[in-house]
């Protein structure tokens, strides 16, 4: 059983956009402190530190989930993907577009982590619909209103098309 | 704000947690899904000096039906993959509609429904569900297993049956007969923020539209899920709109729920009333749809 003593740092090695990384951290460091401060990976936000505006959101072995919730250490072995990450990716093209196209940012502070939670839905299973308002209800945003967002999210659903039902 | 320090330990094995759990005694916190956890610790309202991370424990994750009437899920089982696995079973309806109040996705991918059950949380859905349906909790430690019924488990806010040293490790929901209509409503300022008021109903009719069985669970308006004992008064009564509209009037007066930040006594009395007619409706409704299918009635 792996020990770590309070103030002890333990060997973390984990998978971020493709890139082997590996390091020591303390027990208590948060995974959205772990990218922003030990990788330098700004692009992930921190809001409330307590997994309710979202901003924070990045994806986990495909999954969208908060960072600011997940201790870098349970992350051991795991493969993390961040906006800078996804700016990579072919599929990112169009997630970028449909944002630009409907103005669905301004200072941009929420973007980073509604573009995870849209990319691992649209890499899960295609967005659906009835995900549009799921995604957006785990992210706060203060300049939009959420209309130019909610439009983009909507453009990707038409340009995925509907998958139905291919996967759990 | 960051967590205060705290040592950290990663069993592998469940054999390995309740050790560590027996180690560690009352300065240990389990982590599951850490979606409660980890905002108490970033905001020190919780300062554990030891966490036990049992994600490691896979053993935890499962899924299964032993028989019509039992839904069992060990207590790491993420609450979207219980999500997923209602959605592909017409039994499990109650548990989707639930779910889909539970936070959000986002947090819904790491939350656990072990977790949610042991941290209990006043205002949490699972916790009314568990009430509303009834279950069973197991719970491992060196001395051995315990089983505690869902009844006895939620005494306090935050309060449970659990014992220093004991890890949950499944829950089990009693599921009602086939026919049986479901109904979850909850009252809730924002999406995915906790239940001012939570209602879930589990209802049975005959071909007269009588009432042969009811099970009915309030979160919000105590300081634990309330089951309806006065559920059992409708037996026998035909579930027209005026016997709901007294009966909910009636449940709502008998409660004393508490005033808050969030809401006066009151509106929770209020919100209550109402939403225990309005899930009786819809019960009401989905039994008639299903005799409907069926040819009966």
């Amino acid at each position: 059983m792996r020990r770590v003593e309070a103030y002890d740092r333990v060997p973390l090695t984990v998978v971020v956009n493709g890139r082997s990384v590996r390091q020591r951290v303390e027990p208590r460091m948060l995974l959205s402190d772990f990218l922003r401060e030990c990788l330098g990976l700004t692009g992930t936000h921190v809001g409330c530190e307590h997994g309710v505006c979202g901003a924070c959101t990045i994806l986990l072995d495909g999954q969208a989930v908060r960072s600011c919730l997940t201790l870098a250490v349970s992350a051991d072995r795991g493969e993390i993907m961040t906006i800078e990450g996804l700016a990579g990716r072919p599929e990112f093209a169009r997630i970028y577009e449909a944002f630009t196209n409907h103005h669905a940012l301004q200072c941009g502070f929420c973007t980073p982590g509604i573009v995870a939670s849209a990319a691992a839905e649209i890499l899960d299973r295609g967005l659906a619909d009835d995900a549009i308002t799921d995604v957006l209800s785990g992210h706060l945003c203060r300049c939009t209103g959420y209309v130019g967002i909610r439009q983009a999210l909507e453009e990707l659903t038409v340009a995925e098309g509907r998958r139905g039902d291919d996967g759990p | 704000m960051k967590p205060a320090p705290f040592a950290y330990w990663r069993p592998e094995t469940v054999d390995e947690a309740c050790w560590a759990l027996a180690e560690a005694g009352a300065d240990a916190k389990v982590l599951a899904g850490g979606q409660s956890l980890l905002p108490m610790m970033n905001m020190r309202l919780a300062r554990p000096g030891v966490v036990v991370d049992i994600n490691a424990l896979s053993t935890l994750e499962a899924i299964s039906r032993p028989d019509a009437s039992t839904l069992q899920t060990g207590a790491l089982v993420r609450q979207r993959a219980l999500e997923r696995y209602a959605a592909a079973d017409p039994a499990l309806q109650l548990f989707r509609h639930a779910l889909a109040y539970v936070g959000h996705p986002q947090t819904r991918n790491r939350g656990t429904v072990g977790g949610s059950i042991a941290h209990a949380d006043p205002a949490a859905e699972l916790p009314v569900l568990l009430t509303a349906l009834g279950g069973r909790i197991t719970l491992l430690s060196r001395q051995g297993t315990r089983v505690v019924s869902a009844e006895a488990f939620f005494q306090a806010p935050f309060v449970t049956a659990v014992e220093t040293g004991e890890l949950l490790t499944q829950v089990e929901w009693f599921l009602p007969p086939p026919g049986s209509a479901m109904v979850f409503r909850e009252f809730a300022r924002r999406r995915g923020d906790f239940a001012l008021v939570a209602v879930a109903a589990v209802l049975r009719l005959d071909q007269d539209q009588r009432v042969t069985a009811m099970r009915l669970g309030l979160g919000g308006v105590d300081g634990v899920p309330r089951a309806v004992p006065a559920a059992t008064s409708l037996v026998g009564l035909p579930l027209d709109s005026s016997i709901i509209a007294d009966f909910a009037a009636e449940v709502a007066r008998s409660l004393d729920p508490p005033a808050d930040l969030h809401a006066p006594a009151e509106f929770r009395r209020e919100l209550a009333r109402v939403l225990v007619a309005r899930v009786l409706e819809d019960a009401r409704r989905q039994v008639g749809h299903v005799a409907g299918e069926r040819g009966e009635g």
